[in-house]
């Protein structure tokens, strides 16, 4: 399923739970989903830049298995921004799911 | 095969237009995903070269990307850039560099004809900008490719505005005696007079074409914009053609110039609402 426009979200949910590089985001998002969320992985990174300029999240380099990572974490302005786009997304589901009559 | 070369191309087309700073570190950053795609991929048997092939296709596609980056890394700063040369036009449209910095600006002398040109140049440079900006912000992140040619022909009829007024300003005798720079013919300056009438009518004519596009795409941002454009592009059509069937045409230079007074801020607010709204907005990766 492609979840490019809810990618943010995600994003900021799964840096919610510690930094991590790019890779290991997109890694966690599919398992997570059970498979069911992808997305051309490319496309990962602007994004991730994307949030970084709004002060969502910051970068910073690590060393990863002996290789020089850019890392991101969420920010404090991220955390608020998560709670904002959590609930709004729950109000949105919850919508879709009484008008095709399941359980909210 | 997927060689490093394959890769090194995928990064190129992915880094394409990004600003160099940023290049080097995005093409960092994305090798480094494709490398770990890769070790992922052996540890669970699959062979090397189809390893790193599936590892480059998982990436997508290298323009999508390249799309992202320029609008995160690129974008922003041309709707900034853009609102100002609005601020630096209104300030133009009323020839106040000519009041307040040479006195004589009109006198025909070699500096104040030097003067004038570059001024006119100048400003039509910042319509030019201006033009380039509003056809981006509307052809690349409203994905209104129908803009394109509208924007296109305002550039073009811009092009040939300022070669016309180049011409003119350098080279027509004001009949103080003074050399004119070019030595100008009576052709030189017909010629200058044909271009920069014939751009001012194609530059008009885009503004209409553009606001006419503008008005069938949106349902409601950029429509009062696109009824100034259009006002702006058929007074300043009217104004040219008066002027060349006989003589100035005072009431329609005022409804010009007041419509170029509300049209310019009118724009320069739209760009300064894209550069901090971009804030808000997710990097285009479609």
């Amino acid at each position: 399923m492609n979840i490019k426009g809810s990618l943010p979200l995600l994003i900021l949910h799964v840096l919610s739970t510690g930094p991590r590089h790019g890779y290991a985001i997109l890694k966690e998002i599919r398992q997570g989903s059970e498979g069911v969320l992808g997305v051309a992985e490319g496309t990962l990174y602007p994004i991730l830049h994307d949030l970084e300029q709004r002060g969502l999240i910051e970068a910073f380099e690590e060393t990863v298995s002996g290789r020089l990572r850019r890392c991101y974490r969420l920010t404090e302005a991220g955390r608020r921004e998560l709670d904002r786009q959590a609930a709004e997304w729950r109000r949105y589901s919850r919508a879709v799911n009484l008008l095709l009559g399941g359980a909210s | 095969m997927t060689s490093d070369a394959d890769l090194n191309r995928w990064l190129d087309q992915a880094t394409r237009g990004v600003p160099r700073r940023w290049a080097t570190s995005i093409r960092a950053e994305l090798t480094a995903h494709f490398e770990d795609t890769t070790a992922a991929l052996l540890q669970q048997d699959v062979p090397e070269e189809t390893a790193r092939q599936r590892a480059l296709a998982a990436l997508g596609d290298p323009q999508a990307v390249a799309h992202g980056f320029n609008d995160v890394h690129r974008g922003r700063r041309h709707y900034l850039m853009a609102a100002l040369a609005c601020l630096l036009l209104l300030v133009e449209n009323f020839d106040l560099p000519q009041r307040f910095l040479i006195g004589d600006w009109a006198d025909g002398s070699t500096p104040s004809r030097l003067f004038y040109a570059a001024d006119h140049a100048f400003t039509i440079a910042l319509g030019f900008y201006v033009v380039f900006v509003m056809g981006r912000l509307l052809v690349w992140r409203f994905d209104h490719s129908a803009a394109t040619t509208p924007v296109n022909i305002v550039l073009g009829g811009l092009a040939a505005h300022a070669t016309g007024t180049a011409i003119l300003d350098l080279a027509v005798d004001t009949g103080l005696s003074t050399p004119t720079l070019l030595n100008a013919s009576n052709l030189v300056e017909g010629m200058g007079a044909a271009l920069q009438g014939g751009g001012i009518l194609l530059t008009g004519a885009g503004l209409i074409a553009l606001g006419a596009s503008v008005l069938l795409a949106f349902d409601t941002p950029g429509k009062g914009i696109a009824a100034l454009a259009m006002i702006e592009g058929a007074t300043t059509m009217l104004y040219i053609i008066m002027l060349y069937l006989g003589g100035s045409f005072l009431g329609v230079y005022v409804l010009m110039v007041l419509s170029s007074a509300i049209l310019l801020p009118a724009v320069g607010v739209v760009f300064m609402r894209a550069w901090l709204s971009h804030r808000r907005l997710p990097a285009r990766t479609a």
